[in-house]
């Protein structure tokens, strides 16, 4: 786990934007094209970029499952809720913007190595499959940054 | 951090999200101000949508998530029970996998190895190129070009098919139930799930093997059943959990149980068994006594037990036990071994029959027609302008089966011969809602039909095999996530109605049927979906309106605060029967059946594959109860009890080929060969081979049911409507587990 900083905070914005944002089809399809095959292909995502289906145990991966709730309970604890009411509390991308915005506030450490162990502790290997499976530079250079954050235990 | 510059500067080239004045607001976007109280839980009564009984449920929810799915206790289907698929229910409307958006293929090339390089679009997108696509095939090709695998349901999915002329609309109801619904139309004057098992004395079931199916209505109907002291004779090729609960059980052979139905039926005739008053009042046997006498005088148990196995004897006492009983039932309905050999329409007719002799059609004890809420469907709250006329050829070869053709329903046997052989390059635009390809005998040739097809578009939940040989893909919502009224129809005494409420917060970008019908319906046919004012049907305006004139309550929101809303009346027994007989009475002789050519009475045939020298094994396939078809094998929960499926020998037959329990063996038929492991019971015959349906679905396109196990189907032979014509079977028995096979160890 990171012993994160507030240098972190525009990578894991940036990171998390990119993370959550389709890139649109008509302008770059090939980024489009690299985003759905990468999170969302209907013929298996690689990378699915929800942490409930990361879980240890192969038979409790679903969407929507504990994780998500732990981190709407943590979002709520500070007063927000995401934006996007199709998206599961648990995608990255919102993962790492609140991650962000814990480092921005100068959370007490503590705090933030709850949130890092509760909803980080599956990103080196989310970063790893990242890295694996990426096409373009963009995803590979987040890849890298990721796992440069998130180095594991 | 050991980020290096170069880290730095590339993420922030490419995608420009670094620099910002305030790197944060990002955050800004994508959060927003909300109230920091937890949110409570709450209990919905809705009901499943795994199977037809649809069982009431309480899922509890949180933030708009299903966190618990549990029965509902005043419900008539499920008496508070859920069978293991409606418990997992949460888990397929979270399955990873689930399709989340509309996809567009930019890979022209089609195949399970190509990559369809999806590329995600808008509905508006894909609606537009649906609708584009479908009018330049119509203006080209004509409506028979038009190819629709799915249900006819919602109702406003159907009004789209309707208002479009679609022709060739194919369901899997010819692998399910269709036979009996053809003969029940004529015999006793329509289809019914409900049988009155704690009411009867006596049940004769031929193969269905409904304690383990998990209907959880019949399962609870036969343990009452035994505790009220009924007598259950079980036959059936296997012993099944069904078997175990019977009072007796009888080892059939394939596929000849309806030698034993009509040696049955000979010996209640012949000994003056039957129920007098029902069939000298309620059918018509009188006016077609001697030709009834005639035809089954053929049948005696001597030659029965030539042909099944079951011992004379055993036959003529259980024909007289049942007769005997005031009270017997002979229940009837889809694919579990009886109903889907190519002599399966005989046999219901038969079933149908003893149902009659016995004397409890609607009548305790028996078979007998649901008391409902009648709900009117969308044509009756908005009556549409004329739908145009179907014309143009039948993919299947239906038109070939006038009783099926009545139906309105299609053969999935037959489409794949219809698409390469009968009527190759017509289809040009294919519309698949919620099958995939493994529910259709030998899968491989509706592989080779579906790559024919110039245009597809899939609409389901999950990535079938289907789906990749898709060119548009559309997420489908699941029952958590959908609302309507569901009447019940299995134990049905009096009238239920349930509130089937969205409970789950639709998550990406799912819609149902009825939004495409809709939508589709806007661009292309746009008089049938609008108002008597001329605005577009809403369909939770329609809803409520169903609610309303259904009598369940003033508006869905007013039912859905109830969940349940019945009408305990007291049965009365039917004594009129819309059989089409001039005097409303069952019929045991059908003479509209020999009007199409059809046989008025049941007559022996046997199941069309045979073992041979080549083959000389019978191939078995069941579902098994944990699982739903070819359609739930990727819930991990699921998945997780029964992963894949082995090919099931008795232990006399794998030591004679030398087979060990977990070796891999390869199985034969004439028309495939599939390899997986060996696993010994008794409770297979060693003339047998048993295979699992549901298994197989290819890799990479099911994070847990992809590339596991093997498609029974593979060994089925697929079937011409030749073949079904020539065999007489008018009901189009889909042969689904009609195959034998060869089986050898693999070292």
């Amino acid at each position: 786990m990171t012993t994160a900083t507030l240098d972190a905070v525009p990578l894991c914005a940036a990171l998390g934007r990119l993370l959550l944002e389709a890139p649109d089809a008509a302008t770059d399809p090939e980024a489009a094209r690299e985003y759905v095959r990468l999170f969302l292909n209907p013929q298996g995502a690689p990378c699915p970029p929800w942490q409930s289906v990361w879980e240890e145990d192969p038979g409790a991966r679903r969407l929507l499952g504990p994780a998500h709730h732990g981190a709407l309970g943590w979002y709520r604890e500070f007063g927000f809720a995401p934006n996007l009411d199709s998206e599961p509390a648990d995608h990255i991308g919102l993962l790492l913007l609140f991650y962000a915005m814990l480092l921005d506030r100068e959370t007490p450490p503590a705090q933030v190595a709850a949130f890092e162990k509760q909803h980080l502790a599956w990103v080196p290997r989310f970063a790893a499959a990242l890295q694996q499976q990426a096409r373009t530079d963009v995803m590979r250079e987040a890849a890298e940054v990721l796992g440069e954050l998130f180095p594991g235990a | 951090m050991s980020l290096t510059r170069r880290n730095l500067f590339r993420l922030s080239g490419a995608a420009g999200l670094l620099g910002a004045a305030n790197p944060l607001s990002a955050f800004d976007q994508f959060f927003r101000a909300a109230d920091p109280t937890l949110a409570a839980s709450t209990k919905v009564t809705t009901c499943c949508g795994i199977c037809s009984p649809a069982c009431g449920l309480q899922a509890t929810v949180q933030d708009g998530v299903v966190r618990f799915i549990e029965g509902l206790p005043n419900d008539a289907h499920g008496e508070g029970h859920l069978c293991g698929k409606g418990a997992a229910g949460a888990q397929f409307l979270y399955d990873p996998d689930r399709l989340k958006y509309p996809m567009r293929r930019t890979n022209p090339k089609k195949g399970f190895g190509e990559d369809p390089g999806w590329e995600r679009i808008s509905w508006e997108q894909a609606l537009d190129t649906i609708a584009a696509k479908m009018k330049e095939t119509v203006d080209a090709y004509g409506t028979e070009s038009l190819l629709f695998v799915t249900l006819p349901s919602p109702d406003l999915w159907a009004r789209f098919m309707n208002a479009m002329g679609v022709v060739n609309r194919i369901d899997h109801i010819d692998v399910c139930f269709q036979t009996d619904r053809i003969v029940q139309r004529y015999t006793t004057g329509g289809k019914t799930w409900c049988n009155d098992f704690e009411n009867s004395k006596y049940i004769l079931l031929f193969g269905w093997d409904l304690v383990a199916k998990a209907k959880v209505v019949y399962a609870n109907g036969i343990v009452k059943a035994r505790g009220n002291g009924a007598k259950v004779v079980h036959f059936s090729p296997t012993y099944t959990t069904t078997s175990r609960m019977a009072s007796e059980w009888h080892n059939i052979n394939p596929g000849t149980d309806l030698a034993v139905a009509l040696a049955m039926i000979q010996v209640i005739l012949s000994e003056q068994l039957y129920n007098k008053e029902f069939v000298d009042n309620f059918t018509n046997f009188a006016q077609y006594e001697s030709q009834i006498r005639a035809h089954f005088a053929q049948y005696s148990p001597a030659w029965a037990a030539g042909i099944s196995g079951v011992p004379a004897a055993d036959i003529q006492r259980i024909a007289r036990e049942f007769a005997a009983s005031g009270g017997g039932i002979v229940p009837a309905h889809k694919k579990t071994l009886c109903a889907n050999y190519m002599n399966a329409t005989q046999l219901v007719h038969a079933i149908s029959i003893l149902n009659m002799l016995a004397g409890t059609i609607d009548r305790p004890g028996g078979r007998y027609f649901p008391r409902t809420y009648s709900v009117p469907g969308v044509d009756a709250v908005y009556p549409p302008p004329a739908y145009p006329p179907k014309s143009g050829r039948r993919v299947d070869g239906r038109d070939k089966l006038p009783l099926v053709q009545e139906t309105d329903t299609g053969l999935f046997s037959t489409l794949a011969d219809g698409m390469l052989n009968k009527f190759p390059d017509m289809i040009k635009f294919a519309f698949w809602n919620a099958y995939t390809i493994l529910a259709f005998p030998n899968p491989k040739t509706m592989e080779q039909a579906m790559a024919k097809v110039d245009f597809t578009v899939v609409m389901d939940f999950i990535p079938t095999d289907t789906v990749t040989m898709a060119d548009i893909v559309l997420p489908s919502a699941m029952y958590l996530e959908t609302s309507d009224v569901v009447v019940r129809d299995y134990n049905a005494k009096y009238p239920q109605a349930v509130a089937r409420a969205a409970v789950a917060t639709p998550i990406f970008e799912t819609r149902t049927a009825g939004y495409v019908a809709i939508e589709l319906g806007k661009r292309l046919c746009p008089d049938y979906f609008k108002t008597p004012d001329g605005a577009w049907i809403n369909p939770n305006t329609l809803l409520d309106e169903k609610v309303k004139r259904a009598g369940l309550g003033t508006n869905f929101a007013d039912f859905r605060a109830k969940g349940i809303v019945e009408n305990r009346a007291a049965f009365t027994p039917r004594t009129s029967f819309a059989t089409g007989d001039a005097n409303n009475k069952c019929q045991i002789y059908v003479p509209q059946f020999a009007a199409r050519g059809a046989e008025a009475l049941p007559l022996w045939h046997p199941k069309r594959e045979m073992p041979t020298e080549h083959y000389p094994l019978y191939y078995l396939t069941f579902i098994p109860g944990i699982h739903k078809r070819n359609t739930t094998q990727n819930n991990r929960i699921l998945n997780e009890i029964m992963p894949t499926n082995a090919a099931i020998l008795n232990p006399a037959l794998a030591a004679r080929l030398n087979i060990r329990e977990g070796q891999m063996v390869l199985v034969r038929s004439r028309v495939g060969q599939i390899g997986l492991p060996a696993h010994l019971s008794e409770t297979v015959r060693p003339d047998a081979v048993m295979v699992a349906h549901g298994f197989g679905h290819q890799s990479r396109l099911l994070g847990a049911a992809g590339g596991r196990g093997v498609r029974d189907g593979d060994l089925v032979p697929e079937a011409s409507i030749d073949d079904f014509v020539a065999a007489g079977n008018y009901g189009g028995a889909s042969c689904i587990m009609d195959a034998v096979c060869s089986v050898e160890p693999l070292s």
